[in-house]
């Protein structure tokens, strides 16, 4: 069985030749949930449109491979998305058409991607009302996207991703601009919706707290390439490499008020001035020459543990 | 509606357009029939805007030329309309076609458009059809390149690739996601567009290539006063003031749409 996605050896090039995304590989299972964590800039948001086949015009995928269930999906990516692999955006604000009415744009997806007629679509738009929570469902089908609350129109958003039954669903920062008790019930949906239907679920964010509650596994993306991927425990309590490390250190711990947060020198570098050697290694406390001659070949510390890094943490002799 | 220009524009616009509408029954008058015992008779109660040349009515001759002169504007809009909207829709979605295709529309507009319709009319003959052709060509590019912008911005919407990402299609995209979210700035354009219409019909009219003679239209009615400027001044002036009224409703209502549709003059 072809694990559900699976990214291989992805490259993604501005129209000047630097990588956004360098050699970034990683796969989803049915029924898991992968959390992909970066600072803004690392990439997340590419890797996702990437593998949704949505890259900005200019940005092109040089090298690397992107499988749904086996299958090749380069050049073929329309007739999966919406019906095999659905994508909710970090913005609900701006996620739905202002002009058309929330019942009208999740039958849309129902008549295009479900092949349901009129009467079949209005029914199963209100049963996914129902199915992502929605009070007064009935009523909010005729509501304009302008009518509703954030936490509203993100289960809106995910009631249209979820329409068609897709296998696959990528959530960019799906709580970013969420209020946090809204955040937490967006998660828990989610994470219900995912266990119910047996979703393979990316889900991408910078915050370690969602990754914490949700996610099975973990890939740390930096400046475009992937640091370590590792099971949700390991990265939590063994994290090998120094940048997932210091990320950690950094969150706020609220049991130990006195103590400073860690901070990271420094900004990940941009796409024009990337370092040849490890991305990292500018702003690595354990920076060593080696570390600037070539990019650090990502390789398995144990089973689905792989690290990005010459000298991972708690290995080095 | 608290907009004031909204409101009398809107008010304007309609009651030239119900008088323009019920000509045949406003009239009292045939505005063919001549009566030459009349010719250039001056306003009075039975002929309240006088009579012309040939002792036609002015009255009822303008009633009947606002109808073709409004007739004239609403067929340039709907022309307009469409041709600008699909060319600014393609040109502004689909990256390949933008530069073929506005500077095509460029070209167009480095003629003068009265110029351009001149030509159009010489070239096709003088009728109401190739005078609503000639200004639909000539009011095209500016209108290709409202909608064209529109297009640009809406197309970068979140909204738009997040429809995108469940599997719409381009023209899915365009014509159910972005056209109707762009719509705002042309609607604004077309109230001008049919000012500009009435105007420019009343030019070529006047010039001689508009609709040819005894059609009414404002323009038509003007060029024949010409010679009377001086005895019967009132030929031009009551047609003129039709060619105000309307034109002025139209521009205000443009206004109005423009600040009402606006999301940043909403005023709480």
């Amino acid at each position: 069985m072809p694990p559900l996605l699976e990214v291989e050896g992805l490259t993604v090039r501005l129209p000047g030749g630097q990588s956004v995304l360098d050699d970034v590989s990683l796969r989803v299972d049915a029924g898991e949930v992968l959390g992909i964590v970066g600072e803004s800039g690392s990439g997340k948001s590419m890797l996702a449109l990437a593998a949704m086949g949505l890259l900005p015009p200019g940005l092109r995928m040089t090298a690397g491979r992107v499988r749904l269930l086996g299958e090749n999906l380069a050049g073929r990516w329309r007739a999966h998305r919406g019906r095999d692999m659905a994508m909710i955006f970090q913005e609900p604000m701006t996620s739905l058409n202002p002009v058309m009415r929330v019942g009208a744009q999740i039958e849309e997806v129902l008549r295009w991607r479900g092949g349901l007629g009129g009467g079949a679509s209005r029914r199963r738009a209100l049963e996914l009302l129902e199915q992502v929570e929605i009070p007064d469902a009935k009523r909010r089908l005729r509501a304009y996207p302008h009518e509703l609350s954030g936490g509203m129109r993100q289960r809106v958003m995910i009631a249209i991703a979820l329409a068609a039954r897709p296998k696959l669903l990528i959530a960019d920062e799906p709580t970013t601009a969420l209020d946090v008790t809204v955040q937490a019930q967006i998660l828990d949906l989610l994470r219900a919706l995912q266990r119910e239907a047996g979703l393979g679920l990316i889900l991408i964010t910078h915050d370690f707290g969602v990754i914490a509650e949700i996610a099975e596994r973990v890939v740390v993306l930096y400046a475009g390439r992937v640091a370590e991927t590792a099971p949700v425990r390991t990265i939590f309590d063994a994290p090998a490499h120094p940048y997932t490390q210091i990320l950690l250190a950094s969150v706020p711990d609220p049991t130990q008020r006195r103590a400073r947060l860690a901070a990271i020198p420094g900004t990940v570098p941009g796409a024009m001035d990337m370092p040849a050697g490890c991305r990292f290694a500018p702003r690595c406390p354990h920076r060593r020459d080696v570390c600037e001659a070539g990019p650090p070949a990502v390789r398995a510390l144990a089973a689905g543990h792989d690290v990005g890094c010459l000298r991972p943490f708690g290995y080095q002799r | 509606m608290r907009n004031r220009s909204f409101a009398v524009g809107a008010g304007l616009v309609c009651f030239v357009a119900v008088v323009a509408c019920l000509a045949g029954l406003l009239a009292p008058f045939d505005p063919m029939r001549s009566n030459f015992r009349l010719r250039l008779a001056p306003p009075s109660a039975a002929h309240w805007f006088g009579t012309d040349h040939f002792g036609r009515d002015l009255f009822s001759r303008v009633l009947y030329g606002g109808r073709v002169s409004l007739e004239i504007g609403f067929f340039v809009v709907v022309v307009t309309g469409v041709a600008g909207t699909l060319i600014g829709a393609l040109a502004g979605y689909f990256r390949a076609l933008d530069n073929p295709l506005m500077r095509l529309m460029d070209a167009l507009m480095a003629f003068p458009a009265i110029l351009l319709a001149i030509v159009v009319s010489a070239v096709l003959g003088a009728s109401v059809v190739n005078v609503v052709l000639a200004l639909a060509v000539a009011t095209t590019p500016h209108t290709a390149r409202i909608v064209r912008g529109s297009v640009l911005v809406v197309r970068e919407m979140e909204y738009v690739e997040a429809a995108r990402a469940l599997g719409a299609g381009d023209l899915r995209l365009l014509f159910g996601h972005v056209l109707v979210n762009a719509l705002a700035p042309l609607i604004v354009r077309l109230s001008y567009v049919f000012a500009i219409a009435i105007l420019a019909e009343a030019v070529l009219s006047y010039i001689g290539v508009g609709p040819p003679p005894p059609t009414p239209t404002f323009g038509n009615i003007i060029a024949g006063g010409r010679d009377f400027m001086n005895t019967a001044p009132w030929v031009m002036i009551f047609p003129g003031l039709a060619i105000v009224v309307s034109v002025l409703g139209l521009n205000l209502l443009g206004d109005g749409l423009r600040d009402v549709l606006d999301p940043r003059g909403v005023r709480t």
